[in-house]
């Protein structure tokens, strides 16, 4: 994992002149530091790079999911308020 | 997809942080790709933190900032942003995007390949907040580049 994270990263960091490479978790889309001793996760159901907190939760819960929920409910208040406020 | 910067800022003020959000009426994603972040005040050589959190409501108390579009062609953005804004009341409980200990005097900058961004959703007041909850209170400049 931690070879193919440093073929192709994505992203990285700089402080004070010096770079790291970063993953964006494909779950909750946290910025994880990529390092030798601790490169993170990788979920199998998704293929996507995963942060250390989605490790433990142990469930693929792929982060364009998260954010078409999200949406969906806004959707569902826009009904809502179509409904109730005959906009 | 048009590209963005917030020049964002924060005077001496440790309950203070500046914030990218969605209007009240979201129009579409935004995707923040580039932060850069640096003490403008008098750094000491001690430790401070830097954290990226999500938020569901819009922030207050601070200074709008409009973000500025890189091409001039570009429409105006439908993302909002915010000087010292009062953020803790607005805050998503532990949905830390970025938090990451500092020497005051670093400067730093993180860079997202396309399509690896932190992305607010589509929703209404939805947003990201750019705040140092640990440390003494200096004056802080932040920098984002967003695209939507």
């Amino acid at each position: 994992m931690y070879s193919a994270t440093m073929r192709n990263p994505h992203g990285y960091m700089v402080i004070d002149g010096e770079e790291s490479d970063t993953i964006t978790c494909s779950h909750c889309n946290c910025i994880v530091v990529v390092m030798k001793d601790k490169p993170g996760g990788f979920c199998i159901k998704c293929s996507g790079l995963i942060c250390d907190s989605c490790v433990d939760v142990g469930k693929c819960r792929p982060f364009e999911k998260w954010l078409d929920k999200v949406e969906k409910n806004l959707d569902k208040d826009r009904l809502f308020d179509s409904v109730t406020k005959n906009v | 997809m048009g590209a963005y910067n917030c020049d964002l800022g924060r005077t001496a003020d440790n309950t203070h942080g500046v914030a990218i959000y969605q209007p009240a009426a979201a129009l579409k994603r935004v995707r923040i790709g580039d932060i850069i972040f640096g003490v403008t005040g008098t750094p000491a050589d001690a430790a401070y933190s830097l954290a990226a959190q999500r938020s569901t409501a819009a922030p207050t108390g601070g200074t709008s900032v409009t973000p500025q579009a890189l091409d001039p062609a570009d429409l105006a953005a439908s993302a909002l942003s915010m000087d010292g804004a009062v953020s803790a009341s607005t805050l998503t409980a532990n949905a830390f995007l970025l938090n990451i200990g500092l020497n005051q005097r670093s400067t730093f900058r993180w860079v997202a390949r396309e399509g690896k961004e932190l992305v607010i959703p589509g929703t209404n007041n939805n947003g990201i907040h750019l705040l140092t909850p640990i440390g003494t209170a200096l004056a802080i400049q932040w920098g984002a580049h967003i695209e939507e």
